[in-house]
């Protein structure tokens, strides 16, 4: 293939890769250099690409695998959720134990965008790719299982739990912000 | 008791994650969407949690790409066909 037959598909997935590398390592500059980084290598490698297939999800692949090795993932600290994990429809019974009934949006309508960003960074790292690989790229759990290099089940799994530890994140976000008070009972 | 045909509160929970990342069966769908119809509990469940995905997926939506990172990857190609 190419330079431009490569840059022509590369070109369209710049945004979302830069949006997942920034997410995944927290800072500008680290996720420049991965996306950067991740672009020379998809070059080299273009060999191993089948043309036709899904070029995001072999891109996103490399670009999971760089991060996996790079400074920025093994400099990265930060709160994580505790790993304990939340019941299932956490939110949706939290809420209604607040008085909130019938929608989430009453609730997350109330945390801004940097508070939902930060339940998701809170996310150990195995959720967290799945997570972001799920919300930033709407891709099937076989996108995600070729992006994040992990068998269909793990997908699976990683993707329920990571939706439960963040539910789990997002009210204590709400509770820390005041939004939400599960024991007087109500939406402040 | 349902009927072995009719798709159980169990049964829809269990395929809960799957509804919503669109990986059944059309199937699946219509014998999930009968129970939902027919059941206001799970209906419930299965709104909340659409609406929790769909504005999580709000919040987080793309931040802008840095105007110089396009050239700086063509730089790097550039560098890197030599």
């Amino acid at each position: 293939m190419d330079r431009d037959k490569f840059e022509s598909l590369l070109q369209p997935v710049l945004d979302v890769a830069y949006g997942y590398a920034y997410k995944l390592t927290g800072n500008q500059e680290d996720a420049m250099d991965l996306v950067q980084e991740a672009s020379v290598q998809a070059f080299r490698s273009i060999g191993t690409f089948e043309e036709g297939t899904n070029f995001k999800a072999w891109f996103m692949k490399i670009l999971t695998n760089k991060f996996y090795k790079s400074k920025a993932r093994a400099a990265r600290t930060g709160p994580t959720v505790s790993l304990e994990d939340a019941e299932d429809l956490f939110l949706y019974r939290e809420a209604e134990k607040a008085g909130v009934r019938g929608t989430a949006d009453e609730v997350l309508d109330k945390l801004d965008q940097e508070s939902v960003q930060r339940a998701i960074e809170s996310l150990p790292e195995e959720f967290r790719v799945v997570s972001l690989l799920y919300f930033l790229n709407d891709f099937t759990y076989e996108e995600i299982a070729q992006a994040a290099g992990i068998p269909l089940g793990t997908v699976r799994s990683r993707l329920h739990r990571g939706r439960k530890l963040l539910q789990k994140a997002l009210w204590e976000m709400a509770e820390q912000r005041g939004l939400v008070s599960a024991a007087k009972g109500g939406v402040a | 008791m349902s009927s072995p045909d009719k798709c159980s509160c169990k049964e829809a929970f269990a395929k809960l994650d799957d509804y919503l990342c669109r990986e059944l069966t059309p199937e699946e769908i219509a014998r999930l969407e009968q129970h939902l119809c027919e059941c206001i509990n799970c209906a419930n469940a299965y709104k909340f949690e659409g609406q929790m995905l769909e504005c999580v997926k709000k919040k987080i939506e793309q931040i802008a790409l840095p105007t110089d990172l396009r050239e700086r990857v063509r730089a790097a190609l550039d560098a890197c066909k030599e």
